[in-house]
């Protein structure tokens, strides 16, 4: 390589450095809309990735259930016996299901229903890498979802939307480490705010709750519900459970360990949820 | 031809990386199959080819999944140029070069990450990353790195890839 051609690589390369870290900085905060690259590269991967997530999530399932199938004998037996005292259960719950679908439609219409359910989505692939936990889902602009909806499965919060394309949405886990979520713990209502914590590898999935009370009484398994403050997702939904409580000497607040509800290895349907009226 | 060639390895192994890999976790860590990608083109096709291969892989994962654009394809960038400089400097083997070099690159690639992360004060938690993330992650790719490389090294066989690099004849 002649030496004058490394120098003008060089030259590049510094150049291409600048230029991104200088992209870095710009797109860091300011971001909301999909750029059109993004969009359209998107409009093409999304399909592809719906296929190999769910196909994934298959042999996941398939796998996990392996280890278990060796003491699958005792369990049948005793499976056989629920089953006979779940269906006379099963025949209750329906009849309760009828009149709970009939309030529903009442309610519904109701001016305590303020959070609304804009649609309901399919999660179709994962950040790579062990630093982010943001998920894509494939519903987008065009179906209503804009940024800062709420996102939640039946088991509690997922997170919410940080960008919108036209067919699909970056969402932002709780367990991101840079998501904050305003918290209450259900029984004594002591408020904290819930830190998402996915860098430390052994601890994925886990949220911490700090700035609780110096006096608070929270104990492991205590209901974290969020709070609504600061007005992006609607008071009141469940988040999780806390399992460990931390008080460090140095510092003015405990912090709790919060397991969150819902499965962040397994997620596949989500709902999208507006906060407003 | 190489150009496309090139593209839909990147793109496909976005595909693998982000639906199939996530399923795929040991110690809560995935393989950083872009990164032993990137590396095996830098060690077998030096530097221009490296640097950009790392860019636009980098540059994808930005563009469909990253909070803002250019922190992957920096980091990619940076490890596929200094790669690349060891092209046509030392014998490289099958299997040990390679897997030394994805080793380095990765704690290279997880340090600009730490900076990443100081500057934007997310409040991670750094104290103990190099136990639970630089290292398990190194040696997950590390595994995966030999069957990546012969892939390339193979593909590189194939008279369409070994064109040089040239700047367009006007210069």
């Amino acid at each position: 390589m002649p030496r004058s051609f490394r120098n003008i690589s060089l030259i590049i390369m510094v150049i291409a450095i600048i230029g991104l870290i200088a992209l870095i900085v710009y797109t860091e905060t300011g971001k909301k809309k999909a750029l059109v690259v993004e969009n359209a590269l998107g409009q093409v991967l999304a399909p592809m990735q719906k296929g190999l997530y769910s196909a994934s999530t298959y042999v996941y399932n398939v796998f996990a259930g392996v280890g278990e199938r060796h003491n699958m004998k005792k369990e049948y037996e005793e499976l056989k016996e629920r089953v006979a005292e779940l269906e006379q259960e099963l025949y209750r719950l329906e009849e309760l299901e009828k009149h709970n679908e009939r309030l529903k439609d009442l309610v519904m219409f109701t001016e305590e229903n303020k959070e609304i359910v804009v649609t309901g989505a399919n999660v179709i692939a994962k950040n790579p890498g062990s630093w982010f936990n943001n998920i894509t889902i494939d519903k987008g602009a065009k179906h209503g979802v804009s940024v800062n909806m709420a996102i939640v499965t039946n088991h509690g919060l997922v997170g919410r939307v940080i960008e919108v394309a036209d067919n699909w949405s970056k969402v932002r886990t709780i367990v991101d480490a840079k998501s904050a979520v305003s918290g209450i713990v259900q029984r004594n209502r002591d408020n904290g705010l819930l830190k998402g914590n996915n860098s430390l590898g052994s601890e994925d999935g886990i949220c911490r709750m700090i700035y609780l009370p110096e006096d608070s009484n929270v104990a492991p398994g205590d209901k974290v519900l969020t709070s609504g403050l600061g007005e992006i997702f609607p008071k009141g939904i469940y988040v999780g459970e806390v399992v460990e409580v931390i008080k460090d000497k140095r510092d003015l607040y405990k912090t709790a360990i919060v397991k969150p509800g819902v499965d962040f290895q397994r997620l596949e349907e989500v709902l999208v949820i507006s906060t407003e009226r | 031809m190489r150009e496309v060639v090139i593209f839909g390895i990147l793109l496909l192994n976005l595909i693998i990386q982000s639906s199939v890999f996530p399923f795929m976790e040991i110690f809560h860590v995935k393989p950083d199959s872009l990164l032993s990608l990137v590396v095996s083109f830098s060690l077998v096709a030096g530097n221009p080819t490296g640097a950009l291969v790392g860019f636009f892989g980098g540059l994808l994962q930005d563009i469909l999944f990253g909070n803002n654009i250019g922190l992957y394809a920096l980091q990619y960038m940076l490890v596929g140029y200094l790669i690349g400089m060891i092209y046509g400097k030392m014998y490289v083997d099958k299997f040990f070069i390679p897997i030394i070099a994805v080793i380095s690159a990765n704690i290279i690639k997880q340090s600009m990450m730490l900076v990443y992360n100081f500057f934007t004060q997310s409040g991670v938690l750094t104290d103990k990353i190099f136990f639970q993330i630089i290292i398990p992650e190194s040696f997950y790719t590390a595994i995966l790195m030999p069957f990546v490389f012969s892939f390339i090294v193979k593909l590189y066989r194939n008279k369409f890839m070994s064109k040089k690099w040239r700047f367009p004849k006007i210069l």
